[in-house]
């Protein structure tokens, strides 16, 4: 096929768009880690070892894999992947629900999801935070008073306390924190996929006689398949990443809560930026290596563009 | 779907079901052992709400006190007024170490805390200098001297808020203080990193961090007399589910034992006099 007038100037300036942001990241990493040469450079040999024990824990792989740097990656990557797992069970009814059901106020609804992305991170923890204490307040008031004649202390309802003592300053917090904002954004991958699916597909399977549930499984949801990619992704980066809400809601603490942002921010506040950025570096690298993997096992045929059929 | 996606779709599952359990096997090292109650519960461990810049001392006197005592201690840190909000909307946690007494008597006011804050440690402004201090620095009115290169931290840190008073204090111009000024960053180790450089002759510091480049700058103290000294104080809170271990573990930083931590820190432990 002969290409048409203008062609490679509009693949080159597409391609160049695109090109030209990643490149603007990677120059972000790379003065990253220049920063951190240039640290080491100018350390004497104790700054430098000092340096190395802080980032990777120990001297030899034992120590190495059995340190504070491990466990933290391996609490944010573990957290973000839960999270992605809850998200997306929620996401993906409720991205259908906002691109094929009329519901009432649907408006309404689709700003409060928007809402979760647009407040600032940090607020969203300390909202959780307020959420939890009155929800603690609720329970002392449901529970048994304190006796005035024995003084025996008074006991909060069992179920409120149990749901506050579950997330407050605990690991199931980090996911309850990641959660709320992840869940938005693949909210929003999943409604424009299946605004973008064919509809007729899943009309017609019900024709041939599926039932309601099975024509979504087997007709709308196969065609979303790249929605699915992308609000997992996108929940999955931002959840790895997260830090202000997880460290006020989830706490800050060293071998539970403590994921790898947090401890970055720590080290910020203490000076140590070379090592907050040695860290970030870390978990930029194996998160970018994880949805490299991701993106190639789940990957479409080249060149096709829109839903996997 | 195609016919490979699904199976690919399956690898993905395991794959991520292996993160789960290597993230599970994290959580069971971490935790002290089977059925270990967990922090913020009615138990033997003390929750420990920390301002930032005083963690690593009190990341090394928590462990010596566990390594004794076997009591568990649980340390969440930030900024201490992000700290207190967490203690007013929680009500949770046994002890507050925030970054200055000020923050103290706000829990006070509050009703948070269980007595008196008790004096921890002491923040004590002194100006760091170039090694040899080529530009013949003695007082906190040298640095407004003309030609200066000045390096202030930003007011929103700790030491910019004290450091204010400082210049009040020694009526010193903040006008030509201004004109001298290269730099500010945001926190007070950025301050020492700048002398250390050589991208500026002098700045105001903590103490504690004047051991921060022995080979490239040194500290001019300040006269008491002259100086705005900075208090740490460790409090009880009102709400502690563990008051007895909150007791302890007080009784424990406050101790000779955490005091030789902090001194080893450069962290000055009695009123500068």
């Amino acid at each position: 096929m002969k290409p048409a007038p203008g062609g490679r100037l509009f693949r080159g300036l597409t391609s160049s768009a695109a090109v030209a942001f990643a490149a603007v990241i990677a120059l972000l990493l790379v003065v990253d880690l220049l920063y951190i040469l240039a640290f080491l450079a100018r350390s004497s040999a104790g700054e430098a070892s000092g340096f190395w024990r802080e980032l990777l824990g120990g001297g030899d792989w034992a120590a190495v894999l059995g340190g504070q740097t491990v466990r933290e990656l391996l609490l944010s990557l573990g957290s973000a992947t839960v999270t992605t797992l809850l998200a997306l069970v929620l996401a993906v009814p409720a991205g259908y629900a906002l691109s094929r059901h009329r519901i009432p106020g649907k408006v309404v609804v689709d700003t409060f999801v928007d809402a979760a992305i647009v407040l600032p991170p940090l607020i969203m923890g300390v909202s959780l935070l307020v959420l939890f204490s009155a929800l603690r307040r609720t329970g002392e008031a449901l529970g048994t008073p304190p006796d005035a004649l024995t003084g025996e202390p008074g006991r909060p309802n069992f179920l409120v306390q149990w749901l506050y003592d579950f997330f407050v300053y605990q690991r199931p917090g980090i996911v309850l924190a990641q959660f709320l904002v992840g869940t938005a954004l693949a909210i929003r991958a999943m409604r424009a996929a299946f605004d973008a699916a064919d509809r007729r597909v899943e009309d017609v399977a019900l024709t041939l006689g599926c039932s309601r549930f099975g024509a979504f499984w087997r007709a709308a949801l196969p065609q979303t398949w790249s929605g699915v990619l992308a609000g997992g992704v996108m929940c999955w980066s931002y959840s790895v990443g997260l830090f202000a809400p997880v460290q006020i809601f989830a706490g800050a603490i060293e071998g539970r809560t403590r994921v790898l942002p947090t401890r970055t921010f720590l080290e910020i506040t203490v000076g140590h930026l070379e090592l907050a950025l040695a860290l970030t570096l870390i978990m930029a690298g194996i998160a970018m290596a994880v949805l490299i993997c991701l993106k190639f096992a789940l990957r479409r045929p080249a060149g096709t563009g829109g839903p996997v059929s | 779907m195609k016919p490979g996606a699904s199976g690919r779709f399956r690898a993905v599952v395991l794959a991520a079901a292996a993160l789960l359990a290597a993230a599970g096997c994290g959580r069971d090292e971490a935790r002290p052992g089977p059925g270990a109650p967990d922090g913020a519960r009615p138990s033997g461990a003390v929750f420990v709400y920390c301002a930032a810049g005083v963690k690593e001392p009190v990341e090394e006197i928590a462990k010596r006190f566990t390594a004794e005592t076997g009591t568990r201690v649980e340390i969440t840190y930030a900024n201490s007024g992000q700290l207190l909000g967490q203690i007013e909307t929680t009500r949770t946690g046994d002890v507050y170490i925030p970054g200055d007494v000020g923050f103290a008597e706000k829990a006070a006011e509050k009703k948070l805390l269980s007595g008196a804050p008790r004096p921890f440690c002491f923040f004590v402004p002194a100006i760091y200098v170039r090694k040899g201090n080529p530009r013949g620095i003695r007082e906190v009115a040298d640095l407004a001297r003309p030609g200066l290169k000045l390096v202030l931290a930003d007011r929103s840190s700790a030491v910019g808020q004290i450091q204010e008073k400082l210049f009040r204090k020694n009526a010193v111009d903040e006008e030509a203080l201004k004109r001298n000024l290269v730099a500010s960053p945001a926190t007070v180790t950025d301050v020492a990193l700048a002398v250390k450089l050589g991208t500026a002759d002098a700045g105001i510091i903590w103490d504690a961090l004047s051991g921060f480049a022995p080979a490239e700058a040194e500290t001019v103290a300040i006269p008491t007399e002259k100086n705005v000294i900075g208090q740490v104080t460790a409090c009880a809170l009102a709400g502690a589910r563990n008051p007895a271990g909150a007791a302890a573990f007080l009784d424990y930083l406050l101790s000779d034992k955490g005091r030789a931590v902090l001194s080893s820190k450069h962290f000055t432990v009695d009123a500068p006099r």
